[in-house]
């Protein structure tokens, strides 16, 4: 069998089945060099994943076009419910940084869509 | 969330919109244009949900989410193909106070730096898969390219990137 190439990766994933799977591992045995680029793999893989997971920055200054929007909106939008999300979704004691924070995505989200002509009413809005 | 089930838009941006902010983040390195792109997503996603059947939920959400980006990209080609990350970083320091070198380490911007240096189509995989947690199918369905494609651009970028980061 040739070197694994682009294949260490995907054996490293766990994304081989069946023979192509006992194939590179039997390979793997025998290769050393094989498996020292497999570790290479591993190390970038690793660095990646081990990126922090970040959170939307909810209260970053819309770009003029989408400000344009909003301020339309809000002047024709007076007295109209907007969605009544909570902001985030609570998931247990421990897990605070999983909360998504909806509320100001809600909003600017609410803005845009009132441009839509194809959405013409809010899943969720209030009588 | 259940493969049967067609999520509510809510239900997507709870389950999604951080992945997704991640997802444009990561490929971008700019936290405005990853916030834009959730919105843009968040909508397409509205708009589509009404003639979406059930089935594989992710490589659906995450086809929608790649065009939109790339539609993005598209529109705004006058800008320079890899923004800089953001302002509030270091940028410009040739030596940060030892006390920055390891918060920098610790969010990971060495790294980000790598991933930007990255050919496009590798830094794609390489987060949808890393960073988003898509297994190749689901990375070949969003992407619209053979699983073994997926496989020979996530093991080419992680070479680059372990070279780059050296």
């Amino acid at each position: 069998m040739n070197h694994l190439g682009d294949l260490l990766s995907a054996f490293l994933d766990g994304e081989l089945a069946g023979s192509e799977r006992i194939e590179a591992q039997r390979h793997l045995d025998d290769c050393a060099g094989c498996r020292a680029e497999m570790l290479r793999a591993e190390e970038a893989r690793d660095a990646v994943r081990g990126l922090p997971l970040l959170e939307p920055r909810v209260m970053a200054p819309m770009p003029w076009w989408r400000r344009r929007v909003v301020t339309a909106w809000a002047r024709a939008a007076a007295g109209v419910a907007t969605l009544a999300l909570a902001a985030g979704v609570a998931l247990g004691p421990g897990q605070r940084e999983q909360v998504f924070d909806l509320t100001v995505l809600n909003q600017q989200h609410t803005a845009r869509v009132a441009g839509e002509s194809g959405i013409s009413t809010l899943r969720g809005a209030a009588p | 969330m259940a493969e049967d089930a067609t999520p509510t838009w809510e239900e997507v941006a709870r389950h999604h919109g951080r992945k997704i902010y991640n997802f444009a983040y990561r490929l971008t390195g700019n936290a405005d244009d990853a916030h834009d792109l959730v919105q843009e997503v968040l909508l397409r996603v509205r708009r589509g949900l009404p003639s979406y059947r059930p089935g594989s939920f992710d490589g659906w959400l995450w086809r929608i989410t790649r065009n939109a980006f790339l539609d993005e990209v598209r529109r705004r080609q006058r800008r320079p193909t890899v923004p800089l990350p953001d302002g509030d970083r270091n940028i410009g320091r040739t030596a940060p106070p030892p006390d920055e070198v390891l918060a920098s380490t610790r969010l990971g911007e060495d790294v980000q730096a790598a991933l930007l240096s990255l050919p496009y189509e590798f830094r794609e995989a390489v987060v949808l898969c890393d960073v988003v947690g898509l297994s190749y199918e689901e990375i070949a369905e969003a992407v619209g390219i053979p699983v073994g494609t997926v496989r020979s651009r996530i093991h080419r970028g992680r070479k680059i990137l372990r070279e780059t980061l050296r």
